[in-house]
């Protein structure tokens, strides 16, 4: 069913889209056809006629016993499309049963009626979850002809949030994790056959070893070790193999366990906080990442961003939530931050006890030197002093690297501020006993090194590549006997155990999980597996002997509630965990250690060594996607690799710089990566990023295209491996750290201010150009800032004079109206009824998470790169998201700004074209003819934003390959695929405008729509994809000449705010875009930041 | 002869000796054609020229197949080699067209020594020129899109507001002027050519040569034909000198980049264009006058005379320069100013010092001294310097001031690739190749007009 329907009443709206994957049970095929022989050869001609035993043979089902080749999936051939699109299109009943051949059926039958719900051409969506760490993300993913092509957030589920903007109607934004996983459901390099002991196997044949295996579980010594999960399904088979004596451990390398143990702490029993930041006046985020690392990061986006514009239509400040950030990495919650403190993360629990005394919680200070340093005392003071008058408004948030004793603590500061209940829930985990990851992997390995596991079966997951380093996984996983490994991809951890067995993706496989808050989350299916493969829960049932399948399963769990419903809705109502009114228990705190004492000078030796989420890859998981490698992190605009981050003064300290080879020892354990260094990371603080050095993955992960060249060849994996310095104790952060430098260099490849780093670049102004105050006065120009404070005192304040910028509602509503300023070129005239086009970006609410640029790749098809291509700057995305440091480089702020083509309107890249190829269309487009342009770059010259993108190799060769022509599938069938040689650039998703035209126009034309004023499009009927995902709203796309559209009153309504707050980047150019920008308005503290300081920066 | 005319300068002497004179120079012109065994240097020239020409065309066809991708150019960095190249040898273009048509009008009778390689120059640095335009285009095979050809597609229709189309149109019509001249003028020396083959008894080139002067038989009507049409030619040409590389300056001037934005190019590329272009002049010359016995006909003087010429044009650039920099401070335009410091003191600045500043700006003072004016060797290696200097030069304004643009988040490096090198490399094959073919096979000075030229001509009171 498609978006638009998703509006309707459910109760009349249940069309069969939520059960073609059980049509197969019980419908017999139209016509039986004679099935065919899978491959050209055939032993006898029984064999051809069907006769013999060779497709009914169990054994023979899948591929031939022993083979450990996949049979070629041409997934062009129609006889594969059909396949595809009829496992999903549930058209008639030839559906794929998960034990069947899918080779032996074949129907191509014309359909004699049309499906209800297809329309060819036409997409549809579908509601499923992205699961990550064991959290549900729910999905609204969009299908053509039975193809999965987009993924967005489910507006629909409760926890998505609702619109920020009451004007906006349905919206939810989605993680750029979630956006970019649909790139691995087309990736042939995920695993696509049984293995056992490194070779080839049959399905079957594990079958049967399962089988054998059900026969000791009662043994004790058969253990699951599983990747974190939430989902009922799966919670139901685990306690049915609890009764047995399985027993199952569960492992993240990224984990929130700590707050769980914290709350034990603090509480005595598991409970989970869940803050309501839309209730909040001020925020606090100590050393952890609300906006991008946080399970609920979209949600805490959504309520940030509510609570930032608390009126919601108003863009000037009312009430505005203030956001304090105290941590050691620099996040993009510190980047939103009005105020933020970078403090190494092992100075949290001293910094946790001074606010909790400051706030006369009855604590201690500790005698720590750092607390006495003028800016942390001061920092110290003015928040305490605001946490006390906002008691009941505001709400501090830990990171999960803080110890458990923190997480307690900040349970009493919240509890001390009045946030339980106000601002903070406290749900009820059903989960009370499993232990922490790192424990129960610890228990684990222990009993596999003395012998107690005989059978251990890894579900997803790849602990040999993640698992703290002295643990030592892969010595114990050596002394288990079988082991399996249920995996999208043949990893480290596969390559390992004895059997691995292909895991379906999500987008291929039924599934339910927990959204952060605790509601059950339906996950359908979208397509049969690709290259087979089982769901986790589909594993534990065959080792359970019960042979239902994922849907069987899933319905058997959720079936007494309305099945339909749920699954068009994709979550089962009212099913969030309770709220737990639990009180606070003192706990038995440990005294801060030494260590944590000290101030803020450390020796090389006694450095920090923390551990972070990888952007790209998150824990290594997403190692073989090529769309998050190449996205640029959002604040060190690096792609492709993983680095270690240094404050610049401890780099300059120790010695180190930009893209030097560092040797990082913790203990005996060292490893070497590449140096960057990151103004407003926290002295002494080595911060690595996770993720990197996959040794057994995809051709992504270990042979990352185009890095064949001399330069890199010692260097074949993308990133670097640091779990190898990753300790049981030093999981999240460890101390006594040392650097040095290996007198190698490794260029980081970056989007974004490599000039200052190219090697040989040195300039007569210094070595980093003497640029940065150029740099910097350019954005503060760009990204015009300005403090709340100073807009309430002076309500005139404009981001940008009226006169200096052009205004389209006062010149070209009808043909009369002269343009106001002169020019030399003819003025594009609109008559009325005509569209015109605007986009307005919100830079105080954008957290700069990249999910835009993901989903603008995915929906254009913009290609990927790779990374030689990128330091020789040939990125291809469509949007960018520009950083600029601003202050010192020691505590700097830090601003995004997102930039996509501005549609000028006085367009700079027009004038040039020799052909014509890019023009003006009468909506106020700078349309782009893929086919008519010649190549000359002329235009990307003449844009003053550089938004223009040249194909100057062909980025899609690749898919002409046998191997992955099967990626073509993802492709946006309404974008036009470009070719080598041709410039391309964002259109406002033109491709949705069009749609939703001609939506409009046939709901007119039955008199679903009002018809009298033609052309009228209802505000928020086209999103562009950015849009769609922004999480914050910050990003709002419509009709300038609807005077009621959202961008048309942040754009230009008069005398109101968007004609004092919005701005358009470089005016002076005069090229009138049509995207504009929402200044940033920030909220500093004035104890912190006195208002003539920094009021009003321009 | 209407430059015998201008001379108006009756000397003495009697008509035997000046039989003998005009006798020599034929002999000595036609000498470096008929000379049955080249010259040892220009087959080892030759093979240099011929290499690097192959290199090219590998090159190209690297480019051509696996698209422009090959270079070094970038997002930000979209043009940079490749236009440099082709502004450069449209430049290179420029001398031979103001020697045979501006000095030709202005009766500049020291021109007509050198203004027929001059001109073979042009036509060869043209051709090269025009091949970065097709090259540079993301998709060659569709360059002809910019040809205005009648369709029955509606609106496919070049663009004639982009300057890019200007340049077609300017390029070839510099392109098909200068070659018509060029050959205009070689008539009367290709017939002499085919007599003295035919006189030899080389059939088939007496009848190549034949076909090629047209039936040129030197009589008075045809000669009073040949002077006009070549008048009217020189004063087609003339303007060209002017317009071509003015147009050439606006594909940068109506951008609005800085560095580019600015309205002194049109002059400012034109004095530059004329300045590279006698540099590659005396680059050519200089060695090929020594290596063809051609010292008694392109005499020392000739040289004085061009180095002057670069002197003045050399001056006009760096007053250019100097003016590009005073508008940055004189405008206030930050941007402007910006461009301006990061070309002398940015990443690049060794490019600005090292080429532009040593090559254009302090080359042309060498020239004041007499004793430079007549070290030949001096001079060729200032003319190399000041041939690095014009590369330089566009090289800093294309690509340095793309490196550097409003959004810093655009800031970039560039550096050239294999392929960039070897098109260039490539095209300066091509251009040796054809220029010392053309030394070997066509009249490489214009016989008659030297004859007219000299003292000899006016023997006889009253011209011939």
């Amino acid at each position: 069913m498609s978006a638009k329907d998703h509006d309707h009443d459910h109760d009349h709206d249940h069309h069969d889209h939520d059960d073609h994957h059980h049509h197969h049970h019980d419908d017999a095929p139209l016509a039986p056809i004679p099935a065919t022989p899978m491959t050209g050869y055939w032993k006898s001609l029984n064999e051809i006629a069907g006769a013999a035993d060779w497709q009914t043979s169990p054994t023979n089902r899948e591929f031939r016993p022993g083979s450990d080749k996949p049979p070629e999936l041409d997934p062009m051939s129609r006889r594969n499309f059909f396949h595809l699109m009829g496992a999903s299109a549930g058209v008639v009943g030839l559906g794929v049963a998960a034990s069947a051949c899918r080779y032996d059926k074949e129907e191509i039958v014309p359909l004699a009626r049309r499906p209800e719900d297809q329309t060819p051409g036409q997409t549809l969506q579908y509601a499923t979850v992205f699961d990550l760490g064991g959290v549900a993300h729910p999905m609204l993913a969009t299908s053509f002809e039975g193809r999965p092509i987009k993924l967005d957030g489910n507006p629909e589920h409760p926890f998505s949030g609702g619109g920020i903007n009451p004007l906006t109607k349905r919206r939810a934004g989605s993680h750029t994790f979630a956006q970019a996983s649909i790139l691995h459901l087309y990736d042939p390099d995920r695993s696509q056959n049984v293995q056992a002991g490194g070779k080839g196997a049959s399905l079957d044949s594990f079958k049967v070893a399962l089988g054998d295996l059900r026969k000791n579980l009662a043994s004790g010594s058969v253990r699951v070790l599983a990747e974190a999960h939430s989902s009922p399904t799966l919670a139901g088979l685990r306690a049915q193999l609890a009764q047995q004596g399985v027993r199952w451990h569960e492992y993240e390398a990224i984990s929130w366990d700590n707050e769980r143990e914290g709350m034990k702490l603090a509480f005595g029993k598991v409970v989970r906080p869940l803050a309501k930041l839309d209730k909040c006046s001020t925020i606090v985020s100590l050393d952890g990442d609300l906006f991008f690392e946080h399970p609920a990061a979209m949600r805490y986006s959504r309520d940030y961003a509510k609570s930032r514009r608390r009126d919601g239509t108003s863009l000037l400040p009312g009430e505005m939530n203030r956001l304090y950030a105290i941590e050691s990495i620099f996040s993009n919650t510190g980047a939103v931050a009005d105020h933020r403190l970078p403090l190494r993360s092992e100075l949290g629990l001293p910094f946790a006890m001074a606010l909790d005394a400051a706030l006369g919680g009855g604590g201690v200070t500790p005698p720590a030197e750092f607390l006495k340093e003028d800016k942390v005392s001061k920092f110290l003071a003015a928040l305490a002093e605001e946490l006390k008058a906002n008691t009941g408004k505001a709400v501090v948030i830990a990171g999960r690297r803080q110890p458990a004793e923190v997480h307690a603590l900040v349970a009493k500061i919240n509890q001390t501020i009045g946030a339980p209940g106000a601002t903070l829930d406290y749900l009820t985990d059903p989960e009370q006993t499993r232990e922490s990851h790192v424990a129960s992997l610890a228990a684990l390995t222990k009993d596999m090194r003395d012998g107690h596991v005989q059978t251990l079966l890894i579900l997803g997951g790849n602990p040999v590549y993640d698992a703290p380093v002295d643990l030592d996984f892969t010595g114990a996983l050596a002394k288990v006997p079988t082991s399996i490994h249920l995996s999208e991809y043949a990893d480290e951890t596969s390559e390992k155990t004895t059997w691995h067995v292909p895991k379906a993706h999500y987008l291929e496989a039924w599934g339910d999980a927990a959204t952060w808050d605790g509601m059950i989350t339906l996950a359908q299916p979208l397509i049969a597996p690709l290259w087979g493969g089982l769901s986790s829960m589909e594993l534990i049932a065959l080792l359970l002997g019960n042979d239902q399948t994922g849907y069987e399963l899933v319905k058997g769990q959720h079936s007494d509630k309305d099945w339909r419903k749920l699954i068009h809705d994709g979550f089962v109502p009212n099913t969030a965990w309770p709220v737990d009114n639990v009180s606070y228990q003192s706990p038995n705190l440990p005294a801060a250690t030494p260590s944590q004492l000290t101030g803020s000078k450390r020796p090389n030796g006694q450095l920090e060594v923390s551990f972070h989420m990888s952007s790209a890859t998150y824990d290594g998981r997403f190692g073989n996607n090529a769309w998050l490698w190449e996205t640029p992190d959002f604040m060190t605009k690096a792609v492709w690799d993983t680095y270690a981050l240094v404050s610049p003064e401890t780099a300059t300290t120790l010695g180190v710089e930009n893209d030097t080879m560092i040797t990082v020892t913790l203990g005996d354990k060292k490893v070497d990566v590449p140096c960057y260094t990151m103004p407003g990371q926290a002295r002494y603080s080595i911060a690595l990023v996770l993720g990197g050095g996959r040794t057994r993955s995809g051709h992504v992960a270990t042979h990352p295209k185009n890095v064949y060249d001399d330069q890199w060849t010692e260097h074949r994996v993308v990133g670097w491996d640091v779990n190898k310095v990753r300790t049981v104790a030093g999981f999240n952060y460890a101390i006594g750290g040392s650097i040095a430098a290996t007198g190698k260099k490794h260029e980081i490849a970056s989007v974004q201010d490599h000039w200052s780093y190219e090697p040989g670049s040195s300039t007569m102004m210094g070595y980093h150009g003497g640029f940065e105050p150029e740099v910097e006065r350019r954005s503060r120009e760009n990204v015009v800032t300005v403090t709340a404070a100073e807009l309430r005192k002076n309500p005139g304040w404009r981001a940008q004079e009226p006169d200096e910028y052009w205004d389209d509602t006062k010149e070209a509503h009808d043909e009369n109206t002269p343009p106001r300023h002169l020019s030399l070129f003819e003025e594009h005239v609109y008559p009325k009824g005509t569209h015109r086009w605007g986009m307005a970006i919100d830079l105080g609410t954008c957290t700069g998470c990249n999910a835009c640029m993901i989903a603008c790749q995915s929906e254009n098809n913009v290609p990927v790169v790779g990374r030689r291509e990128v330091i020789q700057y040939r990125e291809m995305h469509w949007i960018r998201i520009d950083r600029y440091f601003q202050g010192s480089p020691d505590d700097p702020q830090l601003v995004h700004q997102p930039v996509a083509c501005q549609q000028c309107e006085n367009a700079p890249c027009e004038q040039v074209c020799p052909v014509g190829a890019t023009s003006h269309s009468e909506e106020g487009l700078n349309d782009m003819a893929y086919n008519r342009c010649i190549g000359t770059r002329y235009c990307a010259n003449n844009c003053p934003y550089k938004v223009r993108r040249f194909n100057f190799l062909d980025w899609n060769a690749e898919f002409r390959t046998a191997r992955e022509k099967v990626r073509r599938l993802l492709f946006n069938p309404d974008v036009t695929v470009r070719m080598r040689g041709v410039m391309e650039k964002c259109t406002y998703c033109v491709q949705r405008i069009q749609n939703g035209k001609i939506k409009a126009k046939a709901e007119r034309r039955s008199g679903q729509a009002p018809g009298e004023v033609q052309g009228v499009i209802a505000d928020g009927t086209i999103e562009t994809a950015c849009q769609e995902a922004c999480p914050t709203e910050a990003i709002t796309f419509g009709d300038l000449a609807d005077t009621d559209s959202r961008v048309y009153k942040l754009h230009e309504a008069h005398g109101a705010e968007g004609d004092l707050l919005s701005f358009e980047l470089l005016p002076d150019r005069y090229t009138k875009p049509r995207t504009r920008y929402i200044a940033r308005v920030r909220n500093p503290n004035p104890k912190l930041e006195p208002a003539s300081a920094n009021g009003g920066e321009r | 002869m209407s430059s015998a005319e201008a001379t108006a300068d009756a000397h003495g002497g009697n008509q035997g000796k000046a039989r003998e004179h005009f006798r020599n120079i034929t002999r000595d012109v036609s000498w470096v054609a008929e000379s049955p065994k080249p010259h040892p240097l220009w087959l080892a020239a030759l093979a240099v020229g011929v290499t690097a020409f192959s290199i090219g065309i590998w090159c190209i066809y690297v480019v051509v197949t696996r698209g422009i991708g090959v270079w070094g150019n970038s997002q930000m960095v979209c043009w940079a080699w490749d236009i440099t190249n082709f502004v450069w040898w449209i430049g290179i273009g420029h001398a031979g067209t103001l020697i045979s048509a501006v000095l030709y009008l202005t009766r500049q009778q020291w021109r007509v020594t050198i203004n027929r390689s001059a001109e073979a120059m042009t036509i060869f640095a043209v051709m090269c020129a025009g091949l970065f335009p097709l090259l540079h285009t993301g998709r060659p095979w569709f360059a002809w899109w910019m040809i205005p050809l009648p369709n029955d597609m509606g609106s496919i229709w070049p663009q004639f507001r982009s300057p890019l189309m200007w340049d077609v149109f300017a390029v070839s019509t510099y392109f098909t002027t200068s070659l018509l001249f060029w050959y205009m003028g070689m008539v009367p020396d290709l017939a002499t050519f085919r007599d003295r083959w035919a006189m030899r008894g080389n059939k088939v080139r007496a009848i190549v040569y034949g076909v090629l002067c047209l039936g040129w038989r030197g009589s008075a009507r045809q000669w009073h034909r040949y002077e006009r049409v070549y008048l009217i030619l020189a004063g087609l040409a003339t303007p060209l000198v002017f317009s071509v590389h003015s147009v050439v300056s606006f594909d940068f001037a109506t951008s609005q980049l800085p560095g580019w934005h600015t309205t002194i190019f049109p002059p400012y590329f034109v004095a530059g264009a004329i300045y590279s272009g006698f540099a590659m002049v005396m680059t050519l010359i200089l060695p090929l006058r020594y290596l063809f016995n051609l010292k008694h006909i392109i005499t020392q003087a000739h040289v004085h005379a061009m180095c002057k010429v670069m002197m003045a044009c050399g001056m006009m650039v760096t007053l250019a320069y100097g003016h590009e920099f005073f508008v940055a401070w004189y405008s206030g335009n930050e941007f402007e100013q910006f461009t301006f410091l990061s070309r002398v003191f940015g990443p690049f600045w060794w490019i600005w010092w090292g080429f532009l500043f040593l090559g254009n700006v302090v080359t042309p003072h060498f020239f004041w001294s007499n004793w430079v004016k007549n070290n030949n060797y001096v001079i060729w290696c200032l003319c190399i310097l000041v041939n690095l200097g014009m590369w330089g030069e566009r090289f800093v304004i294309i690509a340095v001031s793309l490196s550097r643009s409003f959004l810093p988040s655009a800031w970039s490096y560039y550096h050239p690739t294999r392929y960039d090198i070897g098109v260039f490399v490539g095209t300066i094959g091509m251009f040796l190749t054809l220029f010392l073919l053309f030394f070997r096979f066509a009249p490489v000075i214009a016989i008659s007009e030297v004859k007219g030229a000299s003292e000899e001509a006016h023997a006889g009171k009253g011209g011939h």
